[in-house]
């Protein structure tokens, strides 16, 4: 429960901090420059200043969109299924895990078209103060997303987002040497709406040849389906035989993992 | 700015819904002992309130589970049958929870068969049941309150169930089952319930019980348990605290025997017929009177053996060194001194070295709490002529602390110190043979699997994988008193073998090993063939179906 808090906080403070600086960028960022990137506003354009300097500089930030991405995400899901509520001791869990991300479609800078590849983590485990009896489950999922764009404003852009991949689950019933223990496989697939934030790019040196560097964050709401995992616990114990005494499995039951989430990421787009 | 507080609203959504109560299942497994039916095993689970019933004929080794009534206290096997018995507790409840009945909750090893369960008006703690399994009789063990009973309660309640019966309320002409019963008081609560094998009243067969307590024991009749119960008070002395501790019964010529801790006299109770002289019920249909036998100092064990026609009860007297044998009809006594303060005693009927054509009532007298390094044989037969000329002395290799008759074989076990080297010693009755077992590091957790024919198991104390056997009496292609060991994988802390082979065709031994996390974990040993190679292990088999169980 802690750590859900904790997650969910971090995300938070991360979210609020993306939702203030594109605007603050975009309200020291010259009219000029928002025009001239996104015409499809259709705003007149009042005269350009005269250029006093003899030699052109670079403009310190654009609006230019960027190509890639690398962001870090924190997934909260709100859980239906009671075996996985039981799991995790709470109707909610958070996953972390991190994501590339690739623009691989323009449309007159409007809508984009992206490609990204996803690796999150879930991992929880109850273990109530008065309990021998510890439940771990960890999931590692990866996943290929497909999501287009549309910007409103220059750091603003609403998306939809369809997601597919696979993952494994590692149930842990017990502590020590004793524990029980199963790995399963699972599908999953995943399709949300949401928010895409983005700062101006950041130019990292004094020529137009060095990189130029923008933030990027998404808030994304949807609907998680999965193959439920059917957990057979088997143990075997330490021994130095060369032909152990065959350990019967036992069926625990089954962990479902439809529900839906909350997306956070916030990343680096370059 | 209000897309903000949009947005934010959905980013702190999740601290909300962190605080949805979430059942807790998190509880660790709190067993009852477990409970060896007679080709299987059963586990009662305390807080799932959950009974286990594992099968080792079965190939996947899934526990069927049956669900009993709430806080279960005590488990057993029903007698003569193949049979759980499970009585919980149930909830007092509160404010807030819906009080939960006491049960009595029977339970077949057969699935097709579906459980009985008898509600309980009272949290009864105290379970016994009468030799042939027909009877149960609940009581409180105990006048300290448990926080789970009731805030009143009386002690000297009783609750006697019927299990040929079903469930049922009185009628004009049958009472109901589980009948509600207070006996009197006298000053004292039940420790201890004894039942009676049948006895013939009015010419049908009566089952007695005979409640125990401090000073005085109550006699039911339990095939008429609305009939008055019988208070016997065992001392008027009310300086004096007589502990009733064994209880005799003679269905031939009917008397009751009652040895006392705190007395050195034995308590007869006689049972007269009344007949068609019987008054109407709730009256009894028989009647007792009490006699005091004199029989030594402080007497610790009682037997009762027939000669030449009449009945004779042995008593062994510790404090004064004596074996008495009375004759109760006529109360007439003889003492014979012994050279050991011998406290327990096993009757047995064989064939004696000075007649082998003829079988004759003998005794062992052991002593068991004093030390002494020898046992007696005493031939009941001629024991009240030649006195203790019918006595005669076998050394021990040590002193022993128990004694497990296997009359049935012919042999007698006493067990020694679990620190001695010498581990116990057959006795081979017939013979008067006496031969000791040794022990490199002492015995641990040893237990008599009382089939013929019958083994000792025992844990390898220097090696805890270890599973070692002696063959008390010989068996196909083994000797008697020969040994042997089987390796298992996991430190072994208890040995239940079970009494009749599963549907596989073979008998099991349970070797229960370390739990640390009570998930259970048996290895299943043919108990006849013991082998590592077909031991199959189930671990973790109380998990079954852990995740989609019902909420405790």
């Amino acid at each position: 429960m802690t750590t859900t808090k904790t997650l969910t906080m971090r995300a938070t403070f991360a979210g609020v901090l993306f939702l203030t600086l594109p605007s603050a960028f975009a309200a020291a960022q010259s009219e000029t420059d928002s025009k001239a990137a996104w015409p499809h506003l259709n705003q007149p354009t009042p005269p350009a200043p005269e250029l006093r300097q003899t030699a052109p500089t670079p403009r310190p930030w654009s609006w230019d969109p960027s190509r890639f991405g690398v962001a870090l995400e924190i997934r909260t899901t709100w859980l239906q299924d009671s075996v996985a509520k039981r799991l995790t001791g709470s109707n909610v869990s958070s996953g972390e895990g991190i994501s590339l991300q690739w623009d691989a479609l323009r449309l007159e800078r409007i809508a984009t078209v992206s490609l990204d590849l996803g690796w999150l983590t879930t991992s929880t485990s109850t273990n109530q103060d008065f309990s021998g009896l510890v439940e771990g489950l960890t999931s590692n999922m990866f996943s290929l997303g497909l999501s287009v764009r549309h910007y409103l404003l220059p750091w603003l852009a609403p998306f939809a987002r369809v997601a597919g991949g696979m993952g494994w689950d590692r149930l842990t019933v017990g502590t020590g040497t004793g524990d029980l223990h199963d790995e399963r496989v699972f599908g999953q697939g995943s399709l949300g709406g949401g928010l895409f934030l983005r700062s101006p790019r950041l130019l990292l040196g004094a020529t137009r040849a060095a990189p130029e560097v923008g933030l990027m964050a998404y808030v994304e709401g949807g609907y998680l389906l999965g193959t439920s995992s059917d957990f057979t616990l088997t143990s075997q114990p330490a021994t130095a035989a060369s032909s152990p005494i065959p350990t019967s499995p036992v069926a625990i039951g089954k962990v479902g993992r439809d529900a839906p989430y909350l997306r956070v990421s916030v990343g680096i787009a370059f | 700015m209000r897309r903000r507080v949009l947005l934010l609203s959905l980013l702190l959504s999740p601290l909300s819904a962190c605080n949805d109560a979430i059942p807790n299942h998190s509880t660790p497994n709190a067993l009852l002992p477990t409970v060896a039916l007679a080709d299987r095993m059963a586990y009662v689970e305390q807080n799932s309130h959950t009974a286990f019933l594992l099968d080792p004929a079965s190939k996947t080794l899934v526990p069927r589970m049956v669900s009993v009534g709430k806080a279960p206290v005590a488990a057993v096997k029903r007698n003569g049958q193949n049979q759980l018995l499970v009585l919980s507790q149930g909830d007092p409840g509160s404010a807030q929870i819906t009080p939960v009945a006491a049960e009595l909750e029977e339970i077949d090893a057969d699935a097709s068969v579906a459980p009985v369960t008898y509600t309980m008006a009272s949290r009864f703690n105290g379970l016994a049941q009468s030799p042939d399994g027909r009877f149960v009789l609940l009581y409180h063990g105990s006048s300290a309150q448990n926080s789970g009973e009731s805030p009143l309660f009386n002690p000297n309640e009783l609750a006697i169930v019927d299990l040929t019966l079903p469930p049922s309320a009185a009628t004009q002409s049958t009472v109901s089952n589980p009948y509600a019963k207070s006996i009197r008081s006298l000053g004292g609560v039940p420790t201890g319930v004894v039942f009676s094998p049948s006895f013939t009243f009015a010419s049908t067969p009566r089952i007695l019980a005979v409640i125990l307590a401090e000073n005085y024991v109550t006699i039911v009749d339990m095939n008429n348990p609305d009939r008055t119960e019988i208070t016997v008070p065992l001392s008027t002395d009310s300086n004096s605290t007589l502990s009733p501790a064994q209880v005799l019964f003679d269905t031939v010529n009917p008397n009751i025997y009652v040895l006392a801790y705190g007395s050195d006299d034995i308590f007869q109770i006689s049972l007269t017929d009344l007949g068609a002289a019987a008054p109407a019920p709730p009256s009894n249909d028989f009647r007792v009177s009490l006699s005091i036998l004199a029989a030594g100092t402080s007497p610790s064990d009682m037997a009762l053996y027939s000669t030449g026609g009449s009945t004779r009860l042995a008593v062994l007297a510790p404090g004064s060194q004596t074996l008495a044998i009375i004759d109760p009809s006529t109360s007439s006594t003889t003492s014979i001194a012994t050279s050991i303060p011998a406290n327990q005693m096993v009757v047995f009927n064989t064939s004696s070295p000075s007649a082998p054509d003829q079988s004759e009532q003998q005794a062992l007298l052991v002593d068991v709490s004093s030390g002494s390094t020898s046992v007696l044989f005493a031939d009941l037969q001629s024991i009240e002529t030649a006195g203790n000329l019918a006595l005669v002395s076998y050394p021990l290799g040590a002193s022993a602390t128990s004694v497990v008759p296997l009359l049935d074989q012919g042999i007698v076990v006493l067990m020694y110190s679990q620190y001695s080297a010498n581990a116990l010693s057959v006795v081979d009755l017939a013979k008067r043979e006496l031969s000791p077992i040794g022990a490199g590091s002492g015995l641990q957790g040893s237990v008599i699997d009382s089939t013929a024919p019958s083994r000792l198991w025992s844990i390898d104390s220097g090696a805890q994988y270890g599973l070692c056997y002696l063959n008390l009496v010989a068996r196909t292609g083994q000797a008697s008193l020969s040994t042997g060991e089987i390796w298992l994988d996991q430190n072994i802390t208890n040995i239940i073998p079970l009494g009749q082979a599963s549907s596989d065709g073979h008998r099991y031994l349970a070797v229960e090993q370390d739990d640390a996390n009570k998930v259970g974990n048996v290895t299943l040993v043919d108990a006849d063939n013991p082998d590592r190679t077909s031991a199959r292990t189930a671990y973790g088999f109380l998990l079954t179906n852990y995740l989609e169980r019902g909420q405790p």
